[in-house]
């Protein structure tokens, strides 16, 4: 098993969840939050999960995240709520946030050249293949009902933004 | 390192439930609970992974998708709440309508 990148993502997720609950900054909150995000994937990928890693950024980082950044800067900018320093700039300094995107970029660099993550990876090939046919088969009703969700969900949005309007 | 991500997913989880508890404003705690939400997930998949068995993924993954809608309305709730002209903070939703 991957023996020195599972502490070092380990320990710089915990401490971007503890950055993220001591922030006033919603801003720098979720930049924090996206650091965490972004260690799970690669702790996730050292225990052989590497399609649900992928999925973790994709869905997490490439979605979630996202919609949390645009909701903080729609409210800010929207005005009457505004609650001070809460609604301010990021104030994480510029070392914090190299090391918090670089370091998950360093680990994943190492663990998908095959070093010591790559190899526990490699050492259950099936399970990015089993969790295809996992989805596709025994599990397709809970993943179609995960998926119909998700619509339901951005149908009511509109719904909501319609009325409001 | 099944201890390791073990304690790393407790801590995350307790981290999250602190920004939860302690923490006002609702994108925070709505930030807590993605953490914790994270957190479940990270020890489904890690076990998942220990034991060789793809139902933990699985369970991870539709976990992570529930979250992901889970995110689209609370956010949108959170943005109503805040173009209402309430400040987005717990204090400020302390009655129900009707």
């Amino acid at each position: 098993m991957a023996h020195w990148i599972v502490p070092i993502a380990g320990a710089a997720a915990v401490a971007f969840a503890a950055l993220m609950l001591a922030q006033r900054s919603l801003y720098a909150a979720a930049i924090c939050f996206l650091g965490v995000i972004l260690q799970a994937a690669v702790i996730l990928h050292a225990c052989g999960g590497r399609l649900l890693a992928f999925l973790l950024v994709l869905i997490y980082a490439g979605a979630v995240a996202v919609l949390i950044v645009v909701s903080i800067h729609a409210a800010d900018s929207a005005g009457p709520g505004r609650t001070g320093s809460a609604w301010s700039p990021p104030s994480l300094p510029r070392p914090l946030l190299l090391v918090g995107f670089l370091l998950p970029l360093a680990e994943a660099a190492v663990l998908l050249a095959g070093g010591v993550g790559g190899q526990a990876a490699s050492a259950r090939p099936g399970h990015d293949l089993g969790l295809g046919h996992a989805l596709f088969g025994p599990y397709a009703l809970a993943a179609e009902a995960a998926a119909l969700l998700l619509l339901f969900a951005a149908l009511a949005v509109i719904g909501a933004e319609e009325g409001r309007s | 390192m099944s201890l390791l991500v073990w304690s790393v997913s407790a801590l995350l989880f307790l981290l999250g439930l602190a920004a939860v508890v302690l923490r006002r404003q609702l994108l925070a705690m709505f930030l807590g609970l993605e953490l914790m939400v994270l957190a479940g997930a990270l020890a489904l998949g890690q076990q998942a992974g220990r034991l060789g068995q793809v139902e933990g993924f699985v369970a991870a993954l539709l976990a992570l998708a529930v979250a992901a809608a889970e995110a689209v309305v609370g956010l949108t709730f959170i943005l109503r709440v805040h173009w209402s002209g309430r400040p987005a903070e717990t204090g400020s939703l302390e009655d129900l309508k009707g």
